[in-house]
């Protein structure tokens, strides 16, 4: 239930007055509910049947009491109350299709007016989005009111980009008029008030773009002057919109970027967030609490712990950027942000990418999880530097991959960095042995002296957390149960319909009858905690079919009884009209199968077209996948390629696509926010607990409902098997005991794994080698060991701390009674006791493999293995890339790694679903994967046996991602560290190819694929393209970057058949390590770039204009009779785009083939 | 009152037709007819206040001459070009001198006076819904033969755009006690064959369905940074929301209608039943501007603004 329908809230609004002729707060409630669920019908029947007119009054009654003047009787928390329920309703109005014209577009500005009056922005931006066909045409400037309605709702909408376009052409309009009636300015004519108004709204953009005080008091005067009447005649909606403005002028000019940081803080700083493309202007009520708290700001450096603990869409990510940046500004020392969702930090760099690169300071490269030094310190290729020997400031990575760069280099890891964020850490608590894993570096990391931030979803127990983080010591934590989108609960289940009970009869002997009936959905809908209504699909489109026995048992299988996970997709392609929509199953076939049900009730998309190409390029074309995505339908989990998985993710994002169904292990591991979320996990009888979804899983799923600034409501239907009661509601709001984060160490399997363990430890004490990490005992023997192997390397660390303080940290400690913290404590005596009898060397190694110690074991007598023949074979330099992929295959390297424990069933390949085992060639399949063959032509040479095209290849995709991406190319990697490690302590000249697991990750065979894969570029294809054409030409990076300059984004996609995406990545890679040119111009006044001409160079600077061409592809320099004389070169494509996209008035002039770029001196758009 | 006879309108309608901008200016002036109401005279005006009742009063003019309606034509579209020019004195004069002149405004002067005439009216190659130019006169019309009340404090011109949405205008007087009071007024023009009580039903439905949006929006124009408005003021308008609610006798509404057609003996007589919580009196109000030629008329408006274009 939402806040703006609790009773509290209703009553809230209308304060003490007796409004008899308005609905009762009960019967609002219920026309609000009753409204929330024609909306939830309106997607199986079309039309609202409800007489809208109560709540269209009480919706503006509610907002004309709120917009009162300050003065009013309306106190201030009451007029807030009356915009926040005035927005929702007159919000939920906009669907209703009698709302048309200017009407609609006033109910639209006033839903946004009183979003922001009651702190709910985002939902602000949500409204224009829903306003965005009708708003994306200019109004005529004669047409005022339209005008100024446009104008209100894209500057409330946050706009900028749209908004500057708009302003710019009626600027054009009202500068041209003013000349004509020779007056200064329109004022006292018809169109006086709206010129004002326009002037007005181009100084708020302009305070909110670059924080000067005085456009801001000068927007104020010219709103006031409309408000006043004062400059002409008006219509109503213009004076209308400039009162609204006004008043939201002060309220911007209390969240935006400029008045929310402190002043210390540089103002490029706060360009990098208000000039960037996609610009944040203002901070969100929890984002602002904090930073101006007195004693945690994290923007404070004094600061050296928090813990913010706050829901799904609060506007954490944004935090953490605003945190880097402000750091790095400031900090010599580097930054590190860690979380465990991989797409949570691509997203992360996505938004810090050019906000760094404006503040000249660099991102450190996307590199998987198994290369923890090489690229941290600058030791290979693949460092994101270029050979300048500096490292970037900022690194973003999973904390597998910090936790391995601690295990080769911690001295190194921990003095780099002066800050760590670690986001998600609620996540301490996943079992499998990535909890342990997070738990044990806040132990560590704590143990640093750098600061440290948590940012945490909802947790039960944040404040034990929090006590855990500052030891008790201080405040630290920051909590905020602020969301914007609201959330509307729906229950799913099916019934049969009895109209339709066909009997079959058995038709052969000893079969039995069957009755079949059809299927329809029922939808129990709660948009209030005391209202609750049902709803079921039509009976003329049944979702599928119930088989029962003459038992009256269902009858499963082919053409009986269809499986709930296809009745549910066909009851979520209802909901698909609603928007983007999530659906979480329970294992990756039922996520295809049911995209496939989903895909066979949907036309071609041509949005998606594009990704569907790609896909078949990657996958193959008949990989399940690109069929569904053709229909706009994905589904996504751990088994596919990474690339593959991101692109879906993208495509969700982007609307590309509007349906993903995925597993709910992976709602866990990816931030994917949408419309509507489907849960459809599977539940019976006597299941394993540890299979279904938790609490805390639950709400991460829940939490994915509602995009904030994109949609002001989500809906979240969870699907059950079973007739719907009133309590299953509750499981989508867990309270604090279901949220409890709890140690995995402290859990009652963690407690039965301890006892195991030390049954077999009493039995033989190397049983502790043998414990994986994956499992709780497996962890924390792992960790221990790590724990005394970094000790041994940090001599301050040591100085100060002895591996049972470091041990007895863990979170786990402050949550385990004082007998099993013995228990626990005991196990780790052992281990270090262990750790004392084994080698410096081997103890070393084991520590740096992060498998378990056995299998560590194994890895380094591998080494040994390979450096013994390396050593025979001689040579006095490191090996090439087939020499040592030669090597590795001499010694059986891969056939021995996938028998460890850790290998899983990565690497198994079979007939079909069920059927008998396949060999396969694991040497052949790596080197022809290497040499870039797709995964369509591996699976067609190494599965010919397998019949079935799409197992195949989805086999072989399976196979290659968690198999060689994944799991080969981490432990091949520690294998040949480890003997090229043994190589030089034996003084030995010749190393193994260093790289070698960096091209079984990636695919491609030339250093300088990788170097693209690992900065910008996301195709495998065109990164071994590009890497083929310069060996072949013997270009290096630099080469390749005027080679691809040269080429401009049109030969790119002539020459390389570059897709929209990689053109996008190509341009930032052509950029190089360039200065961000709007950096350049905010700093120092000009800036310039590069063109390639069509006409001779002119000596002298001859005025131009720079302009987008339709599509994009390039920046056309405009002379004066607008004939094109050439256009910006690629490398500087982005970095002008930019600079034209920030809404700043600028001057170009062209020298030989030189642009430059000047700010123009009026500074701003003139509108007289 | 007697309905007027379809030939003589038409006739009425043709002579109009020849008249120029010039002669009617001419027959103003020399006539001294310079205001609506010297054309549009009060002709009747329902007495008092009372509970449940629409206090109306109308301006019927059935037997205009062509050079009658033609000068109001004329006094209709000077105050309203004067009013758009506003500040902007030469552009005026210039429009007023090439239209009186009977001569074609020479570029770039032409281009900018057209934008000043565009709303509403449009342009004589791309002219504009007729529906819209018969509102705007009568909203004109309302609004010239109401201002002059001495008792209204706050009564906004009518904007140059006319749009289906929002009031029509509002005013804020003072009752017979000086208190403060709001009346919404909803503009309706009839000028086909439609019943009048079919226009009137829709401006009642229109009240009673939008007048709280048209409020709202109203309140939101009245902000505590204005230095000319008084606490007295902002007390009233933020009560006007409530008060619009509840049918408080605070506000009131009011219906204006422009047409062609002959009046009824009480046309406003279902305002009260359309709108039964504003029962007290005085709360409702009712304006009829009934005149022969009324489309003719508007076109005659529009025809003289684009006379110099």
């Amino acid at each position: 239930m939402d806040r703006a329908l609790a009773a509290e809230h209703l009553n809230a609004a209308f304060g003490d007055d007796r409004v008899t002729e308005l609905p009762t707060v009960a019967e609002l409630t219920d026309l609000i509910a009753g409204l929330e669920i024609e909306l939830v019908r309106g997607l199986t029947e079309t039309g609202f049947r409800a007489d809208l007119s109560p709540l269209r009054r009480t919706a503006w009654y509610l907002h004309g009491i709120a917009s009162t003047a300050e003065t009013s009787r309306y106190p201030l928390e009451q007029r807030r109350r009356a915009f926040a329920v005035s927005a929702h309703v007159l919000d939920l109005l906009l669907e209703d299709p009698a709302e048309t014209g200017r009407d609609r577009l006033a109910t639209a500005f006033a839903a946004q007016v009183g979003y922001h009056r009651a702190d709910e922005s985002p939902n602000a931006s949500a409204i224009h989005r829903k306003m965005r066909d009708r708003v994306s045409e200019p109004a005529e400037f004669t047409d005022s009111a339209d005008v100024a309605l446009q104008a209100g709702i894209l500057l409330l909408g946050l706009d900028m980009a749209a908004l500057n376009r708009r302003l710019r052409t009626w600027a054009l309009t009202t500068a041209a008029l003013t000349r004509g009636t020779g007056l200064d300015s329109l004022d006292g004519t018809m169109f006086g008030s709206t010129q004002r108004l326009l002037r007005g709204v181009a100084d708020l953009v302009q305070y909110l773009r670059e924080g000067s005080p005085d456009a801001l008091e000068t927007a104020r005067g010219h709103l006031r002057l409309v408000v006043n009447a004062e400059v002409g005649l008006s219509d109503l909606d213009t004076r209308w919109v400039a009162g609204h403005l006004l008043a939201i002028a002060d309220g911007l000019s209390g969240s935006s970027i400029w008045a929310v940081l402190p002043p210390k803080i540089p103002a490029a700083v706060k360009q990098a967030f208000t000039l960037d493309q996609q610009p944040i202007l203002t901070l969100w009520p929890p984002q602002r609490s904090l930073v101006t708290d007195p004693t945690i700001s994290p923007l404070d450096s004094a600061t050296s712990r928090l813990l913010v603990s706050v829901p799904t869409s609060a506007g954490k990510t944004l935090l953490a950027q605003l945190i880097i940046c402000a750091h790095t500004a400031q900090d010599d020392r580097d930054v590190c942000y860690v979380t465990p969702l991989r797409s949570l930090g691509r997203e992360m760099r996505q938004g810090l990418r050019p906000r760094l690169r404006y503040l000249d300071r660099r991102l450190g490269a996307d590199l998987p999880d198994g290369f923890g030094t090489q690229d941290l310190f600058n030791h290979n290729t693949t460092d994101g530097v270029e050979g300048t020997g500096q490292l970037p400031q900022v690194e973003v990575m999973t904390p597998e991959r910090l936790m391995n760069a601690l295990r080769q280099s911690p001295q190194e890891v921990l003095s780099r960095f002066s800050l760590f964020i670690i986001d998600e850490v609620h996540l301490i608590a996943e079992s499998g042995g990535r909890g342990l894993l997070l738990e044990g570096l806040l132990s560590l990391l704590d143990a640093s002296g750098a600061r440290l931030m948590l940012l945490s979803g909802v947790m039960g127990n944040a404040a034990s957390l929090a006590a855990w983080t500052s030891t008790g010591q201080a405040e630290v934590l920051f909590t905020d149960e602020w969301r914007a989108p609201r959330r509307l609960h729906v229950l799913l289940s099916t019934e049969k319909i009895d109209g339709s009970r066909t009997d079959i009869p058995a038709r052969r002997r000893g079969a039995r009858d069957k009755t079949r009936y059809d299927l329809r959905a029922r939808l129990a809908v709660r948009p209030t905690s005391a209202t609750e209504q049902h709803l079921v699909t039509s009976e003329d489109t049944p979702i599928g079919q119930l088989v029962l026995g003459p038992d009256n048992k269902r009858i499963s299988g082919a053409d009986n009884t269809s499986p709930a996970y296809a009745t549910t997709a066909k009851t979520a392609t209802l909901l698909l009209r609603a928007g983007s929509l999530l659906m979480v199953v329970s294992q990756r076939a039922t996520a295809r199968d049911a995209a496939k049900v989903m895909a066979g009730e949907l036309e071609d998309d041509p949005r998606s077209q594009g990704l569907a190409d790609a896909l078949a390029a990657r996958l193959g074309d008949d990989h399940p996948l690109v069929g569904t995505v053709r229909k706009g339908v994905a589904y996504h989990h751990a088994g596919l390629p990474v690339e593959v998985q991101e692109a879906v993710e993208d495509a969700i994002r982007s609307e590309t696509i509007k349906a993903v169904v995925a597993t709910s292990t992976l709602t866990e591991g990816v931030n994917l926010p949408v419309r509507t979320v489907v849960i459809a996990t599977t539940e019976y009888d006597g299941q394993d607990p540890a299979y279904r979804m938790t609490a805390a899983q639950l709400l991460n799923a829940v939490g994915r409902a509602g995009r904030a600034g994109k949609e002001s409501e989500g809906w979240i239907v969870l699907a059950l098997q079973k007739a719907l009661t009133n309590s299953d509601f509750d499981r989508l709001t867990p309270g604090p005991d279901e949220l409890e984060v709890r140690s995995t160490v402290a859990t009652p399997s963690a407690l039965e794994a301890l006892a195991a363990a030390e049954a077999l430890v009493a039995h033989t004490q190397d049983a502790i080698l043998h414990l994986t990490p994956d499992q709780e005992t497996g962890g924390f023997v792992n960790y221990v060991w790590f724990i005394l192997h970094v000790l041994e390397l940090v001599p301050d660390l040591a100085s100060t701390r002895t591996w049972r303080d470091v041990v007895t940290r863990l979170f786990a400690f402050t949550q385990l009674p004082a007998d099993l913290k013995e228990r626990w404590l005991e196990l780790a005596e052992l281990v270090a006791t262990r750790y004392e009898q084994t080698r410096p060397a081997s103890r070393r190694r084991w520590a740096q493999a992060g498998t378990s110690l056995a299998s560590a074991a194994v890895i380094e007598s591998l080494a040994e293995q390979l450096a013994d023949q390396v050593q025979q074979m001689g040579g006095l330099d490191e090996q090439t890339l087939e020499e040592t992929l030669d090597v590795l295959t001499d010694q059986a390297v891969y056939a021995q790694l996938l028998e460890l424990p850790e290998a899983k069933k990565y690497w198994r390949f079979r007939k079909s679903p069920k059927g008998e085992d396949i060999e396969v060639d694991t040497d052949a399949v790596i080197r022809d994967w290497i040499a870039g063959r797709t995964l369509t032509e591996l699976a067609n040479a190494h599965l010919a046996s397998v019949s079935d095209s799409a197992f195949r290849l989805e086999q072989m995709v399976d196979g290659i991602s968690e198999g060689v991406q994944h799991y080969l190319s981490w432990t091949v990697g520690l294998v040949i560290a480890q003997a090229n490690d043994i190589l030089l302590s034996r003084l030995s000249p010749v190393q193994l190819f260093a790289s070698t697991a960096v091209h079984l990750r990636y695919g491609v065979d030339t250093p300088l694929a990788i170097g693209l894969l690992v900065r910008d570029v996301k195709s495998r294809t065109l990164a071994q393209h590009l890497g083929r054409i310069a060996d072949h030409s013997g270009l290096d990076e630099e080469g390749l970057r005027e080679y691809l300059s040269e080429q401009h984004i049109q030969g790119w996609r002539a020459n390389l058949g570059a897709t929209p995406t990689d053109v996008l990545d190509l341009l930032q890679y052509v950029q190089g390590r360039d200065r961000h040119k709007l950096a350049e111009i905010m700093a120092t006044g000009t800036v310039t770039a590069q063109s390639r001409l069509e006409v001779d160079e002119r000596a002298d600077p001859v005025p131009v204009t720079v302009v987008a061409s339709d599509d994009g592809d390039e920046l056309r320099i405009l002379v004066d009779d607008r004939s094109v004389v050439g256009v910006i070169v690629a490398r500087d494509h982005s970095g002008v785009a930019a600079v034209l996209d920030s809404g700043l008035l600028l001057d170009f002039t062209l020298q030989g083939t030189t642009v430059t770029i000047t700010r123009a001196a009026a500074g701003h758009l003139s509108f007289v | 009152m007697t309905r007027a006879q379809a030939p003589v309108e038409h006739q009425t309608a043709s002579a109009l037709a020849h008249l120029s901008a010039a002669e009617s200016e001419e027959f103003a002036r020399t006539n001294q007819r310079s205001t609506v109401h010297d054309y549009l005279p009060q002709t009747f005006h329902d007495g008092a206040a009372q509970a449940n009742k629409c206090e109306w009063s109308a301006h019927v003019a059935v037997s205009l001459t062509p050079e009658e309606a033609g000068a109001l034509a004329w006094v209709l579209i000077d105050t309203m070009m004067q009013v758009r020019f506003g500040p902007a004195a030469g552009l005026y004069d210039t429009w007023r001198q090439h239209t009186l002149a009977g001569t074609k405004i020479p570029s770039p002067y032409k281009e900018t006076i057209a934008s000043f005439i565009e709303p509403v009216f449009g342009l004589p190659d791309a002219s504009k819904s007729e529906d819209h130019l018969h509102g705007h006169v009568g909203e004109w019309l309302w609004h010239l033969l109401t201002k002059d009340n001495a008792a209204v404090r706050v009564q906004p011109d009518p904007k140059g755009d006319v749009t289906d949405a929002g009031a029509d205008g509002f005013s804020i007087y003072e009752n017979s006690t000086g208190a403060l009071r709001f009346r919404l007024w909803e503009s309706k023009k009839n000028t086909g064959s439609g019943s009048l009580s079919a226009s009137l039903n829709e401006a009642y439905n229109q009240i009673a369905a939008s007048g709280q949006r048209y409020v709202a929006k109203i309140v939101g124009t009245f902000s505590q940074v204005s230095n000319d408005i008084s606490g007295e003021m902002l007390t009233f308008i933020a009560e006007v929301p409530a008060a619009w609610t509840q049918g408080d006798e605070l506000v009131g509404a009011g219906v204006t209608l422009a047409t062609h057609q002959e009046l009824p003996k009480a046309p406003f007589k279902k305002m009260s039943n359309k709108l039964p919580l504003l029962n007290k009196p005085g709360q409702l109000r009712g304006l009829a501007t009934s005149i022969s030629c009324y489309d003719e008329l508007t076109k005659t408006v529009r025809r003289y603004a684009w006379t110099a274009l």
